[in-house]
């Protein structure tokens, strides 16, 4: 595998080239880069299959660099410290990413899910959503959603609802078989972030477009276009009310 | 002319007594019938401005509950705003911080730069955590017990598991649905490790109990009590910690209208038992 490190903070380069020297002493660094403009020329010369990349990196984001590429068909584990938009673009993209201090067993695992997956095309559409995610999220544009066997590309509008059940969580779409995958709500709700859903319990989610009635016993209970009822927690009824009103 | 007038005067004047009695009396009447009548119409005009007054009254009354209706409103958004912050700053203990720090500097000191990579990454993952927890007034309590969880482990780490943690939660709890203040419960295990857990002698159990009370939750913390605890005269002094806690809870009870407490007792001279009943929100 031919291995690019983009990062700017030169320890932490040391440290990342240590452990891959470590752990897979048959990977080739091929180059080691900080900024923007030196990551665009390196990728372009050289013929890269995997690559480490830092989100903040001098003059810009990992994801400029990632825009100008034309076609980008290498794995790619980012890194990255505290930065919000730049997670959030990784949930919509279902791609990889450590929080640094990087643990040592998550970089070693990550390394390896990269060297034994084959490369595949739905890698560029992965790399497109999460550009697309990173600019503005957009009900129009599709998300990827990723469970241990396949990764699935849909519009959010599509998406009825979710449902969660301790650490995974079941997607139910209007066009396709629902898709349980093993991430929590918390994860998913980050994910569908600014794109129209709210969290009505701790457990479920919906599409606000999906709602076809409301009604007021109890709690209060949601009909959802899929003609299933959900279940408004006391908790969070006012947050949806909110919402109503916005529309 | 003369005796014109005078027999006009004669005319005038033949009134008896019995006449000038009448007329008086006529007279008295007719003044009565008039103050009457301006009686009438002070108080006919006074009705209107009475009901005015009233009006203006409540007008200016309610305006006045309102206002300190506002006012109380503002006072507990404010005493939720500072909440946070004494939240953050009670959860963030400075103490635990640096002990952490020293920890690590150890570990690099002894060139153990495995356990000390091992360390960090823990330690950032908990502050990460807490920093998340932080921003909300009610957590999941299986979040709450993830944060805790993960202090305890790197207090066993930096404790070299001088201590054994035991965690039991009522089995009717659904700690997906109970919401309780962040990090509330941790403060008190840190107490608990911090006086029950000696730096020398036989491994220490540190017990964490959650119930399930009417409308809030019970938790019982105890930590056996030291030999140096036993004799100190003065060990129910209390903690910095618990002072905190004691007034986040008063704040709480405003809020959500409760009446939670903290309490402490010991059980024999054998150990200490730590009572707190928290607030909850559920689904």
């Amino acid at each position: 595998m031919q291995t690019i490190i983009v990062e700017d903070d030169l320890e932490q380069q040391k440290w990342l080239e240590a452990v891959l020297k470590e752990e897979f002493p048959h990977i080739k660094i091929v180059d080691k880069v900080d900024s923007v403009t030196r990551a665009i020329g390196a990728i372009q010369r050289k013929n890269i299959d995997f690559a480490i990349m830092d989100v903040m990196i001098k003059g810009g984001t990992t994801f400029d660099v990632l825009e100008r590429l034309d076609d980008i068909d290498f794995h790619i584990v980012f890194t990255t410290s505290f930065e919000n938009f730049a997670i959030r673009a990784f949930k919509q993209a279902a791609v990889d990413y450590l929080l640094k201090p990087i643990d040592r067993k998550e970089f070693v695992t990550a390394v390896q899910k990269a060297e034994n997956r084959e490369k595949q095309r739905k890698l560029t559409e992965q790399y497109e959503v999460l550009i697309s995610s990173y600019q503005q999220p957009n009900t129009d544009r599709k998300i990827a959603i990723s469970d241990s066997q396949e990764i699935i590309f849909v519009y959010p509008k599509n998406i009825i609802r979710c449902n969660s059940e301790s650490n995974y969580t079941t997607f139910y779409f209007e066009n396709r078989e629902p898709l349980t995958i093993a991430k929590t709500m918390g994860h998913c709700e980050q994910m569908l972030e600014g794109l129209g859903f709210i969290r009505v319990h701790n457990r479920a989610m919906v599409n606000l477009s999906h709602i076809e009635k409301f009604q007021r016993n109890g709690n209060g209970c949601l009909t959802m276009s899929d003609g299933k009822e959900v279940e408004i927690s006391r908790r969070r009824k006012e947050i949806l009310m909110q919402a109503f009103d916005e529309i | 002319m003369q005796i014109i007038l005078l027999t006009l005067l004669q005319v005038q004047t033949p009134l008896s007594p019995e006449e000038v009695e009448q007329l008086i009396g006529e007279n008295e009447r007719l003044r009565e019938q008039v103050s009457d009548q301006v009686d009438l119409v002070i108080y006919g005009s006074l009705i209107p401005l009475v009901i005015v007054f009233i009006f203006l009254f409540f007008v200016v009354y309610r305006s006045r509950r309102e206002a300190t209706f506002r006012k109380r409103e503002f006072e507990l958004e404010l005493s939720k705003s500072s909440m946070e912050m004494r939240a953050l700053r009670s959860q963030v203990n400075p103490h635990f911080i640096f002990n952490c720090l020293a920890s690590i500097q150890h570990f690099i000191s002894k060139n153990d730069n495995k356990q000390a990579e091992y360390y960090l990454v823990r330690f950032s993952r908990l502050i990460r955590q807490v920093l998340e927890n932080s921003t909300q007034n009610m957590v999941a309590l299986a979040e709450d017990l993830e944060a805790l969880e993960m202090y305890v482990e790197m207090e066993r780490l930096r404790l070299q598991n001088q201590f054994d943690f035991d965690l039991q939660i009522d089995k009717s709890i659904d700690s997906e649905e109970v919401f309780v203040p962040p990090l509330i419960i941790q403060p008190l295990v840190e107490n608990a490790i911090w006086h029950g857990v000696g730096a020398e002698g036989e491994k220490a159990e540190i017990k964490v109990e959650i119930m399930l009370g009417d409308k809030h939750l019970e938790c019982i913390v105890e930590n056996p009590l030291q030999e140096t605890e036993k004799k100190k005269v003065s060990y129910k002094r209390k903690s910095l910690g618990l002072v905190l806690i004691k007034e986040r809870l008063e704040l709480l009870n405003g809020i959500y209208n409760t009446n939670c407490s903290l309490s402490q007792e010991d059980v024999g001279y054998i150990s200490k038992r730590t009572k707190i009943e928290i607030p909850i929100e559920t689904e």
